[in-house]
């Protein structure tokens, strides 16, 4: 039993410590997450947009490549 | 894999792997030399890329393929999508029908997969976002409250990735140690693969199998106890891992409690004691909920079938915005 107690006390605080950490955070209001996410969402397309062209116009020097070999 | 041409051929792929190697390596090098954005790795950057392009790829691609027992078919779900209304029959049920296949199809990428981008987008944004502010305040000096912002994520993507990192290890040591012949008990307890054609395995039974994500869930859904045993594996390991990280890191809590000692402010004990609690609460809710976004990402299928890498790309290029923003327009996002 005390074996236990010294078990299960500890994960009970730190359930309590993680419970009460996630309800005093701020979380994002509706403006401040439209704002980042559109930030995040240029970032990612502009990405990607750019390795995909790459990728486009690399396909016939591929295909030059590797058919000479 | 390189059977025809022999030795030649191996020399070419190990030649390819090595100037590889040194062009990473040297664009790490001029990206810590002052010539990229600080607080961003060259690594952390070459991985977002790669994810961000295959998932462009995926969803504009113009190639064709001709399947089996079927016309050709768009690779891209975007020309799939506009091929197949555009190709219907003028009634509304056959164009729904075409556009319900789109979304469904199987054996490529389909707008489903795409939606389920979108919303993990949008709960990885908006998680990376939710911090803790006045965590210090300074009591000798009246009226300058510091605000040390804590985020929820507080190891970021780290835990999903040595996840990842993890179990593909295990995988490639156990499938090339029981490719030599017949294993024993314990190779077979472990896990057991079978020969996909073209130098391609799956597992199909044993630890290897559910360690790995279970494919083709919309297929067979009797195989919904093996997901909810990798989603159990993922959570947990990812929040282990996560604390973990947090402990042998540089943001760990001395490390913090250090800076903030830097900033000329006094820490009292009690307060060191309740940063050592956030952060430990910290660390474990944010490898809990990166854990739980990322077997949502590999369940429901994002696009590009990299659940990690994607979530990871997301939280990468989001921390990449805001300090890009923070230095051009010398404002935070902390107000």
């Amino acid at each position: 039993m005390d074996a236990i107690d010294s078990v299960v006390d500890p994960l009970r605080e730190f359930a309590k410590d993680s419970v009460r950490l996630v309800k005093r955070c701020h979380k994002p209001d509706r403006k401040e997450f439209s704002k980042v996410a559109l930030r995040t969402a240029i970032g990612f397309v502009v990405m990607g947009f750019v390795g995909f062209f790459v990728k486009l116009i690399f396909i016939p020097i591929n295909n030059i490549i590797v058919g000479s070999g | 894999m390189c059977g025809s041409g022999g030795a030649g051929n191996a020399a070419l792929v190990v030649l390819q792997l090595f100037a590889g190697g040194v062009v990473v390596v040297l664009a790490d090098l001029l990206h810590e030399t002052g010539y990229g954005v600080e607080g961003v790795s060259a690594a952390s950057l070459l991985i977002a890329t790669n994810a961000c392009e295959r998932a462009v790829s995926h969803l504009f691609s113009p190639v064709k393929l001709r399947l089996a027992g079927a016309g050709p078919e768009f690779e891209g779900p975007v020309f799939a999508v506009t091929h197949r209304v555009a190709a219907a029959p003028p009634s509304w049920r056959h164009k729904a029908g075409a556009l319900l296949f789109t979304l469904l199809r199987l054996d490529l990428p389909n707008l489903s997969n795409y939606m389920t981008t979108c919303v993990m987008f949008v709960l990885a944004v908006r998680l990376d976002e939710t911090h803790l502010r006045r965590l210090y305040r300074s009591r000798p000096r009246r009226g300058t409250d510091e605000f040390v912002p804590i985020k929820l994520l507080y190891t970021s993507a780290m835990p999903i990735m040595l996840h990842a990192s993890a179990v593909s290890a295990f995988c490639v040591l156990h499938l090339h140690s029981s490719g030599g012949g017949g294993g024993g008990f314990v190779v077979n307890l472990l896990g057991r693969w079978k020969d996909a054609g073209g130098g391609a395995a799956y597992p199909v039974g044993g630890l290897v199998y559910y360690v790995t994500p279970p494919s083709k869930l919309l297929v067979d859904p009797g195989l919904i106890h093996e997901l909810l045993i990798h989603s159990v594996f993922v959570v947990a390991s990812c929040t282990l891992l996560s604390m973990a990280w947090a402990e042998a890191s540089r943001s760990s809590a001395r490390e913090f409690r250090t800076r903030v000692i830097g900033t000329g402010y006094f820490v009292w004990d009690e307060t060191s004691r309740r940063i050592d609690r956030v952060i430990a609460a910290a660390a474990a809710v944010g490898g809990f909920a990166v854990g739980g976004l990322a077997v949502y990402a590999g369940a429901v299928g994002a696009i590009g079938e990299a659940g990690p890498e994607l979530l990871f790309a997301v939280l990468v290029i989001k921390n990449l915005a805001e300090t890009f923003y923070a230095k051009s327009k010398l404002t935070t996002t902390y107000s």
